[in-house]
């Protein structure tokens, strides 16, 4: 596509300066649940707090407050009994009624309505990255985990920190996603590891005090750490694992006098020749995945013989997947259902355009005539070609263009937007097969293009799963199960992973591509 | 009136009494007695029921996952609207195990149309969508039954479209786009059953 994307840099009202980020992230490391007393709001140019408050069992933030820190303004329209939240010339209608909100003639579903309490209006705290982000023109990020909201092109890599002690060395275990460049100094007294990052969206261990290691603590730089080094420090060494996961493992062993390690005996073995930092810094391309539980309300979906219905299944395993993506790689995931209701199939791609998704994936049971077939599957969209509508819907037609002449423009018709991804889709697709298939029962016949209605609307890549057959008396059994939906999604997680790879580093022709061919 | 004239008048009424019984009562009967045997006897009977044809239904496969071709007789049509319905109204009828149908009990073919591109419009009743049993193979077995039965035995129809009741659909049970006419498919058939013998999927 040649289409120039613009984009406005938000200015913020209060500037804050940088080094201050550092001293209150000391407060932010991640807890232990996902229920936030607060939610760290992380922009180009400084960060601000907002306290999240329990209404009606739901996580929702003063709009006062986000008005404050995002420069809105607010407007009660108390005939109407709704809202109107504008920033510049964007304007945002909501009603206390209805759990959608009109963002510039769009409709963005929430969780629930604006509900009015003594001390104001709130919102559902998804309003930040369902809303707010279409309003302000800027990409926003919400991290369930550690409260984080990311706002604009920050670049925040998740670090998990593990720490063991024993025979004369401490090894400190960091695992970054994405991947971050990094460089390690040493002074007398620490270890200072400096990220390639805009901040860190970090989960530290508990250290207790060791002669060679005495804490690990946040750096004065938001994208720093350091390792306070105790008396019988004498030296270090580090290795870099990049593994296909999209996570990069750095490992620093910390040496006391006498040692001379090989590194990592517990983890597997690190390639010598570590690669080139530069290898590493991938732009992150997949920041927001759509789950779509099939079904719901009056529409069962298909129902096994012993009752199971379709639309439970669904949503239980996408409710499962969600935790992992959010609280494992971060990312944002958007829900076309949280409960038990029915979606119109042209709502659930809407859902996926208006934020903005990066990935789209239906979730559904199968069912077939009879109870002999078994196994999952894995579907991307195959339009008929033979009626011409993949021709007549992308098109290229000649327009005029300022200053005189014509232009080529490839024009496809917005309701049949998947047709410019349907290769990535695909691709996707043979991924989710070849993981399935290292875990559970797929069908012969492999990922297979189909005309279903639900991908044909989605401007992103997407794939319908079906996760087993409900009409299968063995099959209705497992699906119902905690531990074999557990292990659906662990495959469809490794999904994910792998497609991240495969989009945001683009295979180099001497490197391994572990999928094999495209399909 | 004269006496001569009363024998005349009672004549006339008797005879036209005797050729309305024979007309309406006792043709009538020897004909439907003629119909039911010649019925039984193809080669005598009269052309527009007896004009048989062999044609191609589909029903699922041996092992569930496709469908399969069965030769059976069907009434021969005229034109092309006519012998698309009387394919499809042997399809919808039950069938007996081995055999399983993929089309919803109680399903009716309400109406045929064809355009000069060759896409037939064919309008169901509900029950294809409302006894539908979900599920994404189950539908495609059931829409693929209809489109593949229709242009295979029917050859200058290369697309089908279904209705129902009238109306265009999004899909019968929630996955396969109804929007615009689809053409067969052959990766659902299963050519090597039995009786498949030598259908060609176009």
């Amino acid at each position: 596509m040649a289409g120039k994307r613009l984009t406005h840099r938000v200015r913020w009202p209060r500037p804050l300066v940088l080094c201050l980020l550092a001293t209150v992230l000391q407060a932010t490391d991640r807890p232990a649940q996902a229920q936030q007393q607060s939610l760290t709001v992380m922009m180009t140019n400084g960060h601000q707090t907002l306290a999240v408050a329990q209404v009606n069992d739901r996580q929702m933030v003063a709009l006062g407050d986000l008005a404050s820190v995002f420069g809105l303004s607010v407007q009660e329209d108390s005939l109407a009994d709704g809202l109107t939240v504008a920033y510049r010339d964007q304007v945002v209608v909501l009603t206390a009624t209805q759990n959608l909100a009109s963002v510039g003639g769009r409709i963005v579903t929430l969780p629930s309505p604006p509900v009015r309490t003594s001390s104001g209006w709130y919102v559902p705290i998804e309003f930040l990255d369902r809303v707010l982000g279409l309003v302000i023109n800027t990409s926003i990020e919400r991290r369930q985990q550690s409260g984080l909201v990311i706002v604009g092109d920050l670049r925040v890599p998740t670090v998990d920190v593990e720490y063991t002690v024993g025979n004369g060395r401490v090894q400190i275990i960091f695992e970054v996603t994405p991947p971050a460049p990094y460089t390690i100094e040493e002074d007398q007294q620490h270890l200072l590891v400096k990220f390639d990052a805009d901040a860190l969206d970090l989960s530290l261990p508990e250290t207790g005090s060791d002669s060679l290691v005495t804490s690990i603590q946040r750096g004065t730089e938001p994208s720093w750490l350091t390792i306070n080094l105790g008396s019988e420090y004498a030296s270090f060494q580090s290795a870099l694992r990049n593994r296909v996961t999209g996570t990069s493992t750095l490992l620093v062993s910390v040496l006391s006098e006498g040692v001379t390690n090989e590194i990592t005996p517990s983890r597997p073995s690190v390639n010598e020749t570590t690669p080139p930092l530069t290898e590493l810094t991938a732009p992150a391309v997949v920041r927001t995945i759509v789950l779509d539980p099939g079904h719901g309300g009056d529409d069962h979906g298909a129902v096994g013989p012993s009752g199971v219905l379709e639309k439970q299944v669904t949503l239980q395993v996408a409710e499962r997947l969600q935790r992992a993506i959010e609280s494992r790689l971060g990312l944002r995931v958007v829900m076309t259902r949280n409960d038990d209701r029915m979606v119109r199939l042209d709502e659930r791609a809407a859902i996926a355009n208006n934020n903005k998704a990066d990935l789209f994936i239906s979730l559904h049971a199968n069912a077939a005539p009879t109870a002999l077939p078994a196994g999952a599957g894995v579907s991307y969209l195959g339009l008929d070609d033979a009626s011409g509508t993949s021709r007549e819907s992308s098109d290229n037609r000649s327009v005029s263009v300022l200053g005189g002449g014509l232009r080529n423009i490839e024009a496809v018709s917005w309701e049949m937007a998947q047709i410019s991804h349907i290769d990535q889709s695909a691709m996707f697709a043979a991924i989710v097969d070849a993981q399935l298939r290292t875990v559970v029962d797929v069908r012969p016949s492999g990922s297979q293009a189909a005309p279903f209605r639900v991908l044909i609307g989605a401007n992103m890549p997407a794939v319908l799963v079906e996760l087993g057959f409900l009409s299968n008396p063995n099959e209705e059994q497992k699906l119902t199960s905690a531990s074999f939906q557990e292990t659906l999604v662990q495959a469809l997680f490794q999904s994910i992973v792998g497609f991240r790879v495969r989009v945001e580093q683009p295979i180099s022709p001497e490197a391994g591509n572990p999928f094999g061919k495209e399909p | 009136m004269t006496t001569r004239g009363w024998r005349w008048l009672l004549v006339v009424v008797a005879a036209g009494m005797l050729s309305a019984w024979l007309l309406f009562v006792t043709v009538p009967d020897l004909y439907e007695d003629k119909q039911d045997t010649e019925a039984m006897v193809p080669r005598e009977a009269p052309a527009e029921l007896a004009r048989l044809t062999t044609a191609t239904l589909f029903y699922v496969s041996d092992d569930g996952e496709r469908l399969m071709g069965v030769k059976r007789n069907v009434v021969e049509g005229d034109a092309p609207v006519e012998q698309a319905r009387h394919v499809l109204e042997a399809q919808f009828l039950g069938v007996e195990p081995p055999l399983t149908s993929t089309i919803p009990e109680g399903t009716l073919v309400r109406a045929v149309y064809l355009t000069d591109r060759g896409d037939a419009f064919i309008n169901l009743s509900r029950e294809i969508s409302s006894k539908h049993s979900g599920g994404s193979l189950s539908e495609l077995l059931t829409v693929y039954t209809i489109v593949n039965a229709v242009t295979v035995n029917v050859p200058s129809i290369r697309a089908v479209q279904i209705l129902i009741e009238g109306r265009e659909v999004d899909t019968l049970a929630g996955h396969v786009d109804l929007r615009r006419p689809l053409t067969p498919r052959a990766a659902l058939v299963d050519l090597a059953s039995p009786e498949a013998g030598d259908i060609t999927v176009p």
